[in-house]
């Protein structure tokens, strides 16, 4: 899933082993999510959201528009 | 885009010197040291001592990489030297594995009808290779992060659906007579190699075999 990580852990200065370590994960994770080879689980999500001060859809961008 | 393309090519450059090394030494291996004595065995067995060979070399390799992570970081694909560190009692653990089942897979070999090695003491070190590396997996288990069990249960599912997939053709091909089933050596070759490929895809799929 297209995402905003590396945008918001580049300007939080922290380079993926540092944003690992905070987030209790390991740098290939972070890595493997920046750049879209895995998403991660919903606790995990949260995890970031909470540590960006933002809400979920902030970091991780879903295109899917319901059908009314 | 284009510090993305060098990286992918230093890894396909690695992965071709990898694959060209590991040949050399197979064929080293089985044409010097294992040769005279798979001598009487089957084209199952030299494939059984080949694949373990390769096997023992990975884990021989990622062993070396633990040991020196400076060296590893150069020797390996997926990691620089800061997350060997970070990872060490996991590539501790896979590196143990790896060269517990190419020594069981060599000894197996070696343990055919006629073979240099009893056959108990083949399947005896095979048995205590699959179970040793069942215990390392089960125990290290509480310390992989979600893409490490993640990884862990898919290439599982990658390596079973290729094996299965592999034996279910064949087997219905050899059924109608338009293929010959391999020799047990030849069988147990079979499923340990899919079985690493099965890894190597479930790996590459997350990016892991691009050094980021």
């Amino acid at each position: 899933m297209e995402n905003r990580l590396k945008e918001l852990r580049e300007a939080a200065g922290w380079s993926q082993g540092e944003l690992a370590r905070r987030l209790g994960v390991s740098r290939q994770t972070i890595n493997a999510v920046e750049t879209d080879k895995y998403d991660p689980s919903l606790p995990l999500a949260l995890r970031m959201a909470k540590l960006f001060g933002c809400a979920v859809p902030e970091i991780f961008i879903d295109r899917w528009e319901p059908e009314i | 885009m284009e510090a993305s393309r060098k990286k992918f090519g230093i890894v396909l450059m690695r992965m071709a010197i990898g694959a060209v090394a590991g040949f050399a030494a197979m064929k080293f291996g089985l044409e010097s040291g294992l040769g005279p004595l798979l001598k009487e065995a089957g084209p199952g067995s030299a494939a059984l001592a080949g694949s373990g060979l390769i096997y023992g070399l990975m884990g021989l390799f990622v062993g070396i990489g633990v040991a020196a992570p400076g060296l590893g970081s150069k020797l390996l694909n997926v990691t620089g030297r800061e997350d060997i560190e970070d990872q060490r009692a996991q590539m501790t653990g896979g590196a143990v594995g790896c060269l517990a089942l190419g020594i069981g897979m060599v000894l197996l070999a070696l343990a055919g009808p006629g073979g240099a090695v009893p056959g108990v003491v083949g399947a005896a070190a095979f048995g205590f290779a699959l179970f040793l590396t069942a215990a390392i997996t089960l125990l290290q288990w509480r310390g992989y992060d979600e893409l490490w069990r993640n990884m862990s249960m898919e290439s599982a599912a990658w390596g079973g659906t290729l094996i299965a997939m592999t034996l279910l053709v064949w087997g219905a091909l050899a059924l109608i007579g338009w293929a010959i089933l391999p020799d047990p050596a030849g069988l147990v070759a079979l499923v340990m190699g899919l079985n690493l490929l099965g890894t190597f895809i479930a790996v590459g799929r997350r990016g892991l075999l691009i050094d980021a």
